[in-house]
C-alpha cells in the first residue's frame, strides 16, 4: 500500500479494532463473573430457604420435630415461591443413596456433600440437557443434619451476557465508523502540509526556481524535508543559471563570427567574381573561430559541471617545473612582443591538487601575459610560502599600461575582452573565465588588482575562504 | 553615397564594407568606438553603421554622443545583442534602424539604401530630374526610353546629384561621395567624372543638359539651367 494516509488508517483502526475487542471481552468476561457470583448468591439463599420452609412448615402441622419431615418426598414450599428454573434436592447427611425430597426435577441434582459453613458451585448438564449452576449447603446437626443442592438455569445469565455481546458489538461498530471518519478527517488535516508541499513540488518549473518552500510556518516534523527541498531548488537554480548562462553566452557570442561567414557566403554568391582563395580563408578564419569558441566553452562548462560533482583528483605538483613548462609553450608568442618571464618560486614549492586543472590555471593565466602584457615588459611568477595554509600563494604579475581599475572588475567574465576586441588575433575572452574555473573546483580564490605603485596587474592564487 | 562602418569583427567589417562598396557606396571603416566617434565628428557621412558592443567606447554611447552634438546623420544599429530591450534602447537613442545579427546581405543593403534615402528625405527608390529615372535600389539610369551605361564611380555622382537636385555640390564634397579616407583621388577626377556623366547624359533621351557649372562654387543638376 503506497498511501501513507492509507497506511495509518488501516494500522489505527486495526489497533482500535484491537482495544475494542479486548476491551469488550474483558468487559463480557466480568459480566459473566458478575453474573455468576449473584446467582450463587441466590442459590445459596435458595438453599436456606428450602430448608426453611420446610421446618416452618413441620411446625404448622404439627409435625415439630428437630428433623424436618420429608413424608412425601417433596420440600414444602409453604407460602414462599420457588420459580420453575430452579431446582432442589434434600438429603440427610448421614445417608447415602437418594435423596429424601425434590423439586422441579426429573434427574438427580449432584450431591456436593458440603461441610458446615460452606457453599460449594458447580456447573453440570443436567438430564434433560439444561446447563445449571449447583450450590450445596450443610444445615442442622447431628442425626437432623441435611444437605441440600439448589440449582438454576444458566440461561437466563446466558440470555445477559448475549444481550450485552449483542450491545457491545453494536456499540463497537458504531464507534468504529465514528473513529474511521475521525481518523480519516484528521489525517486529512495532519497531512495538509505534505499535501501543500506536494501541490507546490508539482508547481515547480524552469521559470520558477527562485522560489523556495516556507520554513518557518512548515510542521515542525517537515522541516528537515523543506531544508532538503531549499538545498535541492538552490542546486536545481545554480544548474539550470549555468546552462542558461552558457547557452546564453554561446548564442551570443556565436552571433558574430556567423555573421562573419555568412556575409563572405552570401557576397561570394553574389559577387562570384570576387570569390577565391582569400574570400575561403577568411571563411575558415570564422568557421576556425566558431570552433574555438564550442570547445572552449564545452570545456568551461566540464570544468564548472566537474567542480559540482565530484572532488577534484589530488596530486603534488612541482610549481616552479609546472611554471616553466608551461611558459614553455608561450614563449614563442611572448619573444615576438618581448616579453619576458621571471620566476621567485623557492625550490620544492608543491602545490597540490587535479593536475589537469592546474594545468589549465596556470596555463591561462601565463598565455594571458603572454598574449597581452605590455610588449618588452617583463612579468613575474611569485610563490611565497603560507603557513595558514599549505600551499603557497601564488602571484603572477605583468604591466599592463591599457588596463583601468574598472577593466579588472571584468576580468573574470565570459566573453570579456575589453580593448583588446580590435585585435583580430584576440581569442575568446574566456581565458580567465576558464582560470578562474579551474581555481574554484580546486576549492581555490583568484582575484585581480592594479599595483598602483607599478600600474601591473596581479593575479593572486590563494584559498577560497 | 558616404558611409560609416563602426565594427569591432575585422572579418565581418571587411565583408560589409566590401559588399557596400560593390553597392556603389563610399565606405570609411572604424574598430572601436572612441575612432568611429572621432570619425563621424570630423567626416560628413550619409550613413552610420555602429556595432553596439565596442571595445573603448559603446555603440550606444557613440549614438548618444553624436545626436547630442546634434550630428543627425542617419544610424543603422548592428549587434549580437537581439533583445526587445536592446533594440528599444537603441531607437529611443536615436538609432534609424536596427539589424540583429547574423543578418542576411540583401537585408542589410536594403536597410542601408533605405537609411541613405531617407537622409535625403526621400521615400522612394527612384528619382525623376527631367526625363531622367534614376533607381537607386536597382543602381540603373534611364533618360527617356534610353538606358544608361555607367561605370560605378559614375553612378555614385548621379546618384548624389540627383539626391541633391537643385542644391549646389563643390567639388570637395562630390569628392567626399566617390571615395574614401584611404583613397587620394587625383586633382581632376571629379571634373573628369562630371565630364563623363555629361557625355553620356546628352547622349540620352532629349539630350538637353541637366548637369549645370556654376563657376567657382561646383555643379548643380537640374531639369532647367
Amino acid at each position: 500500500m503506497k498511501s501513507i494516509r492509507n497506511r495509518l488508517l488501516l494500522w489505527l483502526l486495526l489497533g482500535i479494532a484491537c482495544f475494542w475487542l479486548i476491551g469488550a471481552t474483558g468487559f463480557l468476561f466480568a459480566y459473566r463473573s458478575s453474573l455468576l457470583a449473584d446467582l450463587k448468591a441466590e442459590l445459596i439463599t435458595l438453599s436456606r430457604q428450602v430448608r426453611m420452609n420446610q421446618m416452618q412448615a413441620d411446625r404448622l402441622t404439627g409435625n415439630d420435630t428437630a428433623r424436618p419431615h420429608y413424608s412425601d418426598g417433596k420440600a414444602y414450599a409453604g407460602g414462599n415461591t420457588i420459580s420453575e428454573d430452579v431446582y432442589w434436592q434434600v438429603w440427610w447427611a448421614e445417608a447415602t443413596g437418594k435423596p429424601v425430597a425434590s423439586e422441579n426435577l426429573t434427574g438427580e441434582l449432584p450431591r456436593l456433600y458440603p461441610e458446615y459453613g460452606e457453599n460449594p458451585t458447580r456447573i453440570v448438564a443436567l438430564e434433560n440437557g439444561r446447563r445449571v449452576m449447583v450450590a450445596g449447603g450443610f444445615y442442622g446437626m447431628g442425626g437432623h443434619a441435611s444437605e441440600v443442592s439448589v440449582a438454576k438455569d444458566l440461561e437466563a445469565v446466558k440470555n445477559a451476557l448475549l444481550r450485552s455481546f449483542a450491545l457491545a458489538l453494536g456499540i463497537g461498530g458504531l464507534f468504529a465508523a465514528l473513529a474511521t471518519l475521525w481518523v480519516f478527517y484528521a489525517l486529512r488535516n495532519g497531512l495538509a502540509p505534505l499535501t501543500a508541499i506536494a501541490d507546490q513540488v508539482g508547481a515547480v518549473e524552469p521559470d520558477s526556481l527562485k522560489e523556495r518552500f516556507e520554513f518557518e510556518n512548515a510542521p515542525l516534523e517537515l522541516k528537515p524535508v523543506v531544508t532538503r527541498l531549499n538545498e535541492l531548488m538552490e542546486r536545481m537554480e545554480s544548474g539550470f543559471d549555468r546552462e542558461r548562462r552558457f547557452s546564453s553566452d554561446l548564442a551570443h557570442e556565436m552571433r558574430t563570427p556567423i555573421a562573419e561567414l555568412r556575409m563572405q557566403i552570401e557576397s561570394a554568391i553574389k559577387w562570384p567574381e570576387e570569390g577565391g582563395k582569400p574570400a575561403w580563408e577568411t571563411a575558415l578564419e570564422s568557421v576556425d573561430r566558431i570552433e574555438g569558441i564550442v570547445q572552449t566553452m564545452l570545456r568551461l562548462a566540464r570544468i564548472e559541471q566537474r567542480g559540482d560533482e565530484e572532488p577534484p583528483s589530488e596530486a603534488s605538483l612541482d610549481l616552479s617545473s609546472l611554471v616553466e613548462e608551461l611558459w614553455e609553450e608561450n614563449r614563442s608568442q611572448a619573444e615576438e612582443s618581448g616579453i619576458r618571464l621571471s620566476t621567485k618560486i623557492p625550490t620544492e614549492t608543491n602545490v597540490a591538487g587535479d593536475p589537469a586543472l592546474w594545468r589549465h590555471l596556470l596555463g591561462n593565466l601565463l598565455s594571458n601575459v603572454a598574449t597581452y602584457a605590455d610588449p618588452g615588459s617583463e612579468a613575474q611568477a611569485i610563490a611565497e610560502p603560507n603557513e595558514a595554509w599549505n600551499q603557497p600563494l601564488i602571484r603572477i604579475v605583468n604591466t599592463a599600461s591599457k588596463l583601468s581599475e574598472e577593466d579588472v572588475d571584468h576580468l573574470f567574465e565570459r566573453f570579456w575582452r575589453g580593448n583588446s576586441a580590435a585585435d583580430p588575433t584576440s581569442r575568446y575572452g574566456l581565458g580567465l573565465s576558464l582560470a578562474n574555473a579551474c581555481a574554484t573546483a580546486m576549492g581555490l580564490h583568484l582575484s585581480a588588482k592594479l599595483l598602483p605603485e607599478t600600474g601591473s596587474l596581479e593575479i593572486l592564487i590563494a584559498p577560497e575562504d | 553615397m558616404r558611409l560609416l562602418i563602426v565594427e569591432d569583427s575585422s572579418r565581418l567589417r571587411t565583408s560589409i564594407a566590401k559588399a557596400l562598396r560593390r553597392s556603389g557606396y563610399v565606405v570609411d571603416e572604424s574598430e572601436d568606438g572612441e575612432d568611429g566617434l572621432w570619425r563621424a565628428q570630423e567626416f560628413v557621412y550619409d550613413g552610420l553603421i555602429l556595432d553596439l558592443m565596442l571595445p573603448k567606447l559603446d555603440g550606444l554611447d557613440v549614438l548618444a554622443a553624436l545626436r547630442k552634438q546634434g550630428n543627425e546623420t542617419p544610424a543603422l544599429l548592428l549587434s549580437a545583442r537581439n533583445e526587445v530591450a536592446d533594440r528599444v534602447a537603441g531607437l529611443r537613442l536615436g538609432a534609424d534602424d536596427y539589424l540583429g545579427k547574423p543578418f542576411a546581405l540583401e537585408e542589410l543593403l536594403a536597410r542601408v539604401d533605405a537609411l541613405c534615402r531617407r537622409s535625403f528625405g526621400k521615400r522612394s527608390p527612384t528619382v525623376r530630374i527631367g526625363d531622367l529615372e534614376v533607381d537607386l535600389d536597382a543602381k540603373t539610369a534611364t533618360r527617356g526610353s534610353d538606358k544608361l551605361e555607367l561605370t560605378a564611380r559614375e553612378f555614385r555622382l548621379l546618384r548624389i546629384l540627383s539626391l541633391e537636385a537643385g542644391k549646389v555640390l563643390g567639388r570637395t564634397q562630390l569628392e567626399e561621395h566617390l571615395y574614401d579616407d584611404l583613397t587620394s583621388p587625383a586633382s581632376n577626377v571629379v571634373d573628369a567624372t562630371v565630364y563623363q556623366l555629361r557625355r553620356k547624359l546628352s547622349m540620352a533621351g532629349t539630350g538637353t543638359s541637366l548637369i549645370h557649372t556654376r563657376r567657382g562654387q561646383g555643379y548643380v543638376m537640374e531639369a532647367h539651367s
